[in-house]
């Protein structure tokens, strides 16, 4: 069970970061505390999740959502509110917490276990089923620095999922993962599902929520909107959307920076060490200030890796500004780190409507005949798709991907990975697709 | 109620332990053979400099002085390493609840083994010289045990403080360069001008260093005023350490 009561998170936003001790003493001997802004991430959240109960949290990123899940597990601790929980609680915000490169999987599983608060004796348990789970074979007694970054994530998820607390709370995490991969684990979550688990995720797949929870609880800048079953809350959350989509970009700016006391911002937990070094002045949050920036995602098998991606114009120059019916090529720069017997490679070229994704246009070398392999591991392959861009103006975003000949196993897919604009040119023309009409005057 | 908590996650404490000491290592040749030749070369070093050349009339000094500097190093190297035991593990306290204390405890534990290993020569390089154990060596693993409590209180202060201060680190090296020259590890007290004598007396190491020799090379238990005095300087420590911990915790995972 889970009862929240009234809870209030804030940040605080140092003004500047890098105050060194110098700069301190002479702060304190003026009688100044370091500066720092104080933002509310989560304002007056209420609600209760009864035992054996599956919820999502959603909302736009910067909306508090995962604040709300690392409260939940006791990783942040609430300004204002209570917080109650009954049971073990799981948190799985990241995988393979603690893994070490140079420790066997096998010292791994038990050293991420115990970060999870399961003993020995309980991961010992679990040891063969984790093993199969992640289908690493004998590699579980090699160090994972000789994994494959696809066999360690797929380990990282085993213990995850091979775990056996009373709460589960998942941030995004099943989202990586070859295709085949990520239905093995939602078989897995079904099944705490009926064993009767909690269950708690934060998501951004529409899909996932309205299969998979009973109950949808929607945030918006720090606040909770709505709460219900999950069809009518994801229809909320599209509109909530939509509206804001709909506004004039001058207009929301100066929205936020008129009460910027007042709306919820979350801090980007993940913040690397450059991040870190680099912010001095401002410590923004990237995600409030532009909500709906798609970020690059990448997962995989990684049998075959995209390792380059270029973007040049009808004169071959590398650029990401075209202009409407202005050709295009996409050069993908492949390398195959195992033995395939027939990949193919493909490309989706996508637009943001009202905070999702639209397909404008995909075409793969299966669909025309062509054949990448069979390749050998090591071996290096580019493939060039050159296309027009009869396409109204705005930001495009590319998707690029490698995968068996099914299409059913992604070696790499990387969303987003490139993105460009489209200028209008003349003469004009109206709508979605160019279709550049010849006009002629017939007299009768 | 802490301390109970703490033992929910002994898993993890032995994890982290056996993490830190099968990584150290790895990849050299000599392994944890450092372990024991390290602080034999600085004995070495020592004995030839003390001894030899500024010739400190000390009754067989690569004992005393051994027996003073390898506490010391216990003392030094956990500092050293737990100063950032929290700061630079934001990826762990970002991801997972644990008690975070855990980090600086295991942080010492790991260098208390390196510690325990160093008896492995501590014996027979004694008893090369004559001294053979005596009951007082019943004595020594509550010395350890409070040396070890005293430095997780100092380890608790100074990884907090580096949360927010980096500067510490260099703050520290100062402080343990001056440490170690007004402890008695390499001269005995008796060296020491009695106008000075009072400023030993504070120090805490050079009760533990007194402490530790009185067990090993006079065979005698330490007299109960120093009993009272190391438990003094340990709950001191505790207190020190757990008072800006305590403040720094709450919002320690979004700080890092």
């Amino acid at each position: 069970m889970i009862e929240v009561t009234n809870v209030s998170k804030k940040f605080r936003i140092w003004e500047d970061r890098n105050l060194s001790l110098k700069e301190t003493v002479i702060h304190l001997l003026k009688g100044r505390r370091r500066p720092y802004r104080e933002l509310w991430a989560l304002r007056g959240i209420q609600f209760s999740i009864k035992d054996g109960e599956t919820v999502a949290f959603i909302g736009e990123n910067g909306s508090g959502k995962s604040t709300l899940l690392k409260l939940l597990g006791g990783i942040l601790v609430p300004d204002e509110g209570k917080i109650v929980t009954h049971g073990k609680i799981s948190s799985l915000l990241e995988l393979g917490v603690g893994f070490h490169p140079d420790l066997t999987g096998e010292e791994n599983i038990y050293l991420n276990g115990s970060m999870l608060g399961f003993n020995r004796r309980e991961m010992r348990t679990r040891f063969d089923e984790i093993v199969s789970f992640a289908e690493i074979g004998d590699f579980i007694y090699s160090p994972i620095r000789t994994y494959s970054s696809g066999m360690a994530m797929r380990l990282g998820f085993s213990i995850a999922m091979c775990v056996d607390p009373d709460i589960l709370l998942i941030d995004e995490v099943l989202a990586v993962g070859d295709e085949a991969f990520q239905k093995k684990c939602l078989k897995r979550l079904e099944e705490f599902k009926t064993s009767g688990k909690t269950i708690v995720i934060v998501s951004h797949s529409s899909e996932l929520v309205r299969k998979f929870c009973e109950r949808v609880i929607l945030l918006q800048e720090g606040k909770l909107v709505a709460e219900g079953a999950p069809d009518s809350t994801v229809d909320k959350y599209h509109a909530l959307l939509s509206d804001k989509e709909r506004l004039p970009v001058e207009e929301r700016a100066s929205e936020e920076e008129t009460a910027p006391e007042e709306t919820g911002h979350e801090i980007d937990a993940v913040a690397t060490e450059e991040d870190r070094a680099g912010a001095t002045e401002k410590e923004e949050p990237p995600a409030a200030r532009a909500p709906l920036t798609p970020k690059f995602e990448r997962h995989g098998t990684f049998e075959a890796e995209i390792v380059d991606v270029r973007l040049r114009n009808g004169l071959g120059e590398e650029t990401d500004a075209f202009v409407t019916s202005e050709r295009m090529s996409i050069d993908l720069k492949m390398v195959f780190r195992q033995d395939l017997p027939d990949p193919i490679a493909g490309i989706y070229i996508r637009k943001l409507e009202d905070g999702l994704f639209v397909e404008i246009y995909g075409m793969n070398t299966k669909w025309r005949d062509i054949e990448l392999g069979p390749v050998k591991k090591g071996e290096r392959l580019g493939v060039r798709f050159t296309q027009c861009l009869p396409l109204p103006e705005g930001v495009y975003y590319l998707f690029a991907a490698i995968a068996d000949a099914e299409g059913i196993t992604f070696y790499d897919w990387q969303e987003n990975v490139r993105s460009f604009t489209i200028q209008h040119q003349d003469p004009p023309w109206a709508g979605m697709v160019n279709l550049n009409s010849e006009i002629e005057i017939l007299h009768d | 109620m802490r301390g109970l908590e703490i033992l929910k996650y002994r898993d993890l404490i032995k994890n982290l332990v056996s993490r830190d000491f099968k990584t150290r290592y790895k990849r050299s040749y000599l392994g944890i053979l450092w372990s024991l030749l390290n602080p034999l070369l600085i004995i070495i070093v020592y004995t030839f400099a003390f001894d030899y050349i500024m010739r400190i009339r000390v009754k067989d000094f690569p004992i005393f002085f051994m027996c003073g500097y390898l506490p010391w190093s216990y003392l030094a190297a956990s500092l050293g390493l737990a100063l950032t035991s929290l700061s630079e593990s934001g990826y762990m306290i970002k991801a997972v609840y644990f008690p975070r204390e855990i980090l600086p405890l295991s942080t010492i534990l790991s260098c208390l083994v390196h510690f325990l290993i160093t008896f492995l020569f501590v014996f027979p390089v004694l008893m090369i010289f004559g001294y053979f154990p005596t009951w007082a060596i019943l004595a020594l693993p509550v010395i350890i045990l409070l040396q070890s409590l005293f430095t997780f209180g100092l380890c608790l202060f100074l990884s907090s403080i580096h949360v927010y201060f980096r500067d510490i680190r260099y703050i520290l090296d100062v402080i343990l360069t001056i440490w170690f020259w007004v402890t008695p590890i390499a001269y005995p007290v008796s060296l020491i001008p009695d106008q000075f004598l009072f400023v030993y007396k504070l120090n805490p190491m050079t009760l533990f260093v007194t402490a530790y020799r009185d067990v090993l090379i006079s065979g005698s238990f330490p007299i109960p005023r120093y009993w009272l005095a190391l438990s003094i300087a340990v709950m001191i420590s505790l207190a020190l350490g757990y008072f800006p911990f305590l403040r720094v915790k709450r919002r320690l995972a979004e700080e890092l």
